[in-house]
């Protein structure tokens, strides 16, 4: 488990005869993924908070809060090292929309799959509220619309119109900030051209005062996403259980041995 | 020609019910049937009955299910060819667990089918030459006999052991 | 066995059919209390509905809570009634014919409560009908390659199966019933009976199918519970994900079943004395086998550990420390001691022929089964992958109410079967005792 080769979610990144019982999906023309360099984040949670904007996220108050039922769809992962507190690792923790999705086959209604551009959906209309997903998923990064939140005016004024806005017993969770992505589509397509590496900016890249994300194509080997996939400090998170993740992390190894 | 009358002779066991029908296959009587609060396989062994046929609606029934399981899990696969853990579109070893469930669902609702329409259920002539001790304790041999004649076939009952109920109408 | 030759069919007849008199007043009293139980578990489930899933105690990570628990729970008590009737029938162990209608019945019951919770679980209860497989204005389908939906099947299957079994048992009893009664009863069962007389025709095909019926129920009752074991086998949560569930879950469920018997039998047959039809010998044969299922899970047990040691998996092995020695410690001991210790107090002759000692046991297994579904489905989630995603679980009030709801919902229904129907199997018993005296002779 220590020693597992990074896995991208690409022909590439299976082996059928040592790792994977099935090959490989083809994806159509993109291949949407992220690379979070931790060496930058300074925990800001900038991030967080844009994701929030965005994506018109419930806010659940201090005591569904403590209760467990925090809506964020990323958040910024505080570990520390008991025996130094001033050494704090940042690790931003979204949705890793992974090639082998382990939320996705246990949906009895398709409402989590895998989309042509390797996008893990989540169909809010279509979830009935079983939760596997949620149990199911290694990284814990889905949410779960317990209650119907509530928007008081004029809070309901700063919804972002382009996002539906969930209500109670549905799952939901990062969606890379598909709009955009469909907005940079419809753009391309009316141009008459592919979409260009960059154009597509989730909340949370665009927001990052220390540019930690990077968002693009995977699949074209020139993009800043597959440069630096390439970096050496490139992992992935449990990168073992073979869920072939698209968020890949930068991380220099600064634990002493 | 006046309509044979049915004797039904009542016994409180089944080795007398057994030795009594033993003894019809000498005399003249025509066994209508045999009733008994127990299934017995002495019973049927002296009536020579051959073995229910029920089993054919239950391998059928099986059958049949197995492959509608099956084929209903691939079809509605097909139907968007999602992705789901990066598993093929038609997974086999899934869907055989759709497929086996669907083999124990039709095979028993063939089963059921079959028992209600080979044992004629539900009866609505149920009671016709029918007496409620049957149920009890006792058992019962429905025996036809010629017009005029029902004493003497009770009197076969009585000698064998057993209490004879006539059945006035035909 | 020797009690049971001095048993004629009269005498059966005359001692099952007691139970069917008139109910005196505390009857009824049993009866309205458990209505009111019933009725606050309604209210509970309408109030979650009207606000919003969140009235339960569940979050992230534990997003499954007791109503999971206790849909295995009852799936679990199901099983053993199949056991009893199915299995054993293909036995021949003539001691399962006085408890068999009985367990069945709780079968049925069970496994209806069981298919409850699932809806009770949902978040969007009123959009269940998207997991059926038929053909809609949505143009979707259900996903078969979820472990919910095999259990969709699986269980909608078992409770058709297992019903019918049961009415299939109960048709040359329901006519005996009809046989003895006068008014409106006897109309009733007059319809319920389909005028089933017992000739020989009936019985030819009936014995046949009945052992069909038990042929297949045996392999579906191992099947359902393995798919209910696949909700967590399939996922890859440290400690769900493992080849051992599927029997070690077959084997706690049969567990629970069996020890919800005696829970069940032991009043039943002191308020209706049929003392000399379920007689001692045949609850010390329930009480052996609780022996050995206990030796089964109690062996899964230690099999688990064994595993996440095995696997060199520090998420594995931190899971199952974390399952003794964590949060729910207290949970994880109730579940082994009461599980796997309690019952072995069984090999001692003079306690398993001890009514009390029985019943107390049997209660304490229930206790300890049910506390076993708890380890499983909260402790699993609660300490998974990431420890940042680290959380607890406890159930809250509407959770209890609607437990109490359901528990109530199940006495209920056994109570009112137990006093409107044939409890005990009149057949079979005339058949056993018709076996004993044909192997005396």
């Amino acid at each position: 488990m220590w020693e597992f080769p990074l896995t991208l979610p690409l022909p590439e990144g299976y082996n059928n005869k040592v790792r994977d019982l099935y090959p490989s999906h083809e994806h159509n023309g993109y291949r949407w993924a992220m690379v979070v360099d931790l060496d930058r984040c300074i925990g800001c949670a900038a991030c967080a908070v844009a994701c929030y904007a965005e994506n018109n996220i419930g806010i659940v108050g201090e005591q569904q809060l403590i209760a467990g039922r925090e809506m964020a769809w990323l958040q910024v992962q505080r570990y520390q090292d008991p025996g130094r507190p001033e050494k704090v690792i940042f690790l931003p923790m979204l949705c890793q929309h992974c090639d082998n999705a382990p939320c996705e086959s246990v949906c009895p209604v398709f409402a989590p799959h895998h989309s042509k551009e390797g996008l893990n959906n989540q169909i809010y209309n279509r979830c009935i509220g079983t939760r596997f997903c949620s149990q199911d998923c290694p990284y814990k990064v889905r949410r779960f619309n317990w209650f119907t939140w509530q928007w008081p005016p004029p809070l309901n004024l700063q919804l972002n119109p382009d996002v539906t806005v969930r209500s109670k017993g549905v799952m939901e969770k990062c969606s890379f900030c598909v709009q955009r992505i469909k907005e940079a589509h419809n753009r391309a397509k009316n141009e008459g051209r592919a979409i260009r590496d960059g154009e597509v900016q989730p909340a949370c890249v665009q927001t990052c005062p220390t540019g930690v994300f990077t968002f693009g194509n995977l699949m074209d080997p020139n993009s800043e996403v597959s440069r630096k996939a390439k970096d050496k400090r490139a992992y992935q998170v449990m990168g073992y259980l073979n869920t072939k993740p698209a968020v890949i992390y930068l991380k220099k190894v600064v634990q002493e041995i | 020609m006046p309509a044979d009358k049915y004797v039904l002779g009542l016994f409180t066991s089944e080795d007398k019910t057994v030795s009594a029908m033993q003894a019809m296959s000498e005399a003249p009587w025509q066994i209508e049937r045999v009733h008994s609060p127990i299934p017995s396989e002495r019973i049927l062994d002296s009536l020579a009955v051959k073995k229910s046929r029920l089993g054919y609606f239950t391998l059928a029934g099986g059958i049949v299910g197995f492959f509608a399981g099956l084929a209903l899990a691939v079809f509605t696969a097909t139907r968007w060819h999602l992705i789901v853990w990066g598993k093929p579109v038609v997974a086999w070893i899934p869907f055989f667990i759709v497929g086996f469930e669907f083999t124990i669902l039709f095979s028993v609702l063939a089963n059921v089918l079959g028992l209600i329409m080979l044992s004629d259920l539900p009866d609505l002539n149920w009671s016709e030459h029918y007496d409620p001790r049957c149920s009890g304790e006792h058992f019962g041999i429905l025996a036809r006999c010629p017009d005029g004649r029902q004493q003497e076939l009770a009197e076969f009952f009585r000698t064998q052991g057993g209490e004879p109920r006539l059945f006035e109408e035909n | 066995m020797s009690q049971e030759f001095e048993l004629s069919y009269g005498e059966i007849d005359y001692t099952v059919l007691g139970s069917l008199r008139r109910p005196s007043s505390g009857y009824w009293l049993l009866v309205g209390a458990l209505v009111l139980g019933v009725v606050a578990g309604a209210i509970c489930w309408a109030y979650q509905i009207a606000v919003g899933i969140g009235a339960g105690g569940q979050n992230i990570p534990v997003a499954w809570g007791t109503y999971l628990i206790n849909f295995v729970f009852w799936v679990g008590i199901a099983h053993s009634g199949t056991l009893i009737s199915a299995i054993l029938h293909l036995f021949r162990a003539g001691w399962r014919n006085p408890i068999a209608r009985a367990a069945e019945t709780m079968t049925v019951f069970a496994v209806s409560i069981a298919g409850l919770f699932p809806f009770i679980h949902l978040g969007r209860v009123w959009l269940v009908y998207y997991m059926l497989p038929y053909p809609n204005q949505r143009n979707l389908w259900p996903n078969f390659q979820s472990p919910l939906v095999f259990d969709m099947v699986a269980i909608s299957t078992y409770l058709t199966v297992s019903s019918l079994f049961w009415y299939t048992g109960l048709l040359p009893d329901l006519a005996v019933v009809r046989d003895r009664a006068e008014g409106l009863r006897r109309k009733i069962f007059t319809v319920l009976s389909l005028g089933w007389t017992g000739k020989h025709e009936q019985w030819r095909h009936y014995t046949r199918g009945y052992l069909f019926f038990a042929a297949l129920a045996t392999p579906l009752v191992v099947s359902v519970h393995s798919v209910v074991s696949w909700d967590f086998a399939l996922s890859v949560v440290p400690g769900w994900h493992s080849t051992i569930f599927a029997p070690y879950f077959v084997a706690g469920a049969i567990h629970s079943g069996l020890a919800m018997v005696l829970t069940l039998m032991i009043p039943l047959r002191k308020v209706f004395n049929f003392e000399r039809i379920v007689t001692v010998d045949v609850l010390e044969n329930v009480a052996k086998t609780i022996i050995f299922t206990g030796l089964i899970v109690g062996y899964a047990y230690g099999v688990e550990y064994f595993l996440a040691w095995y696997s060199s998996n520090i998420v594995e092995q931190e899971a199952f420390r974390w399952r003794a020695m964590g949060a729910y410690s207290l949970e994880f001991w109730i579940m082994v001691v009461c599980n796997s210790l309690v019952p072995l107090l069984f090999f001692i002759k003079r306690i398993r022929r001890s009514i009390a000692w029985l019943f107390g046991i049997s209660l304490l297994v229930n206790v300890g089964m049910w506390y076993e579904r708890f380890v499983i489905i909260i402790g699993g989630v609660a300490h998974g992958f990431i420890p940042h995603a680290w959380g607890l679980y406890r159930p809250s009030l509407i959770e209890y109410g609607i437990m109490l709801g359901s528990f109530s919902l199940f006495f209920l229904l056994f109570v009112l079967f137990v006093k409107h129907f044939p409890s005990i199997s009149m057949t079979e018993m005339k058949e056993t005792i018709q076996e004993e005296a044909a192997h005396a002779g």
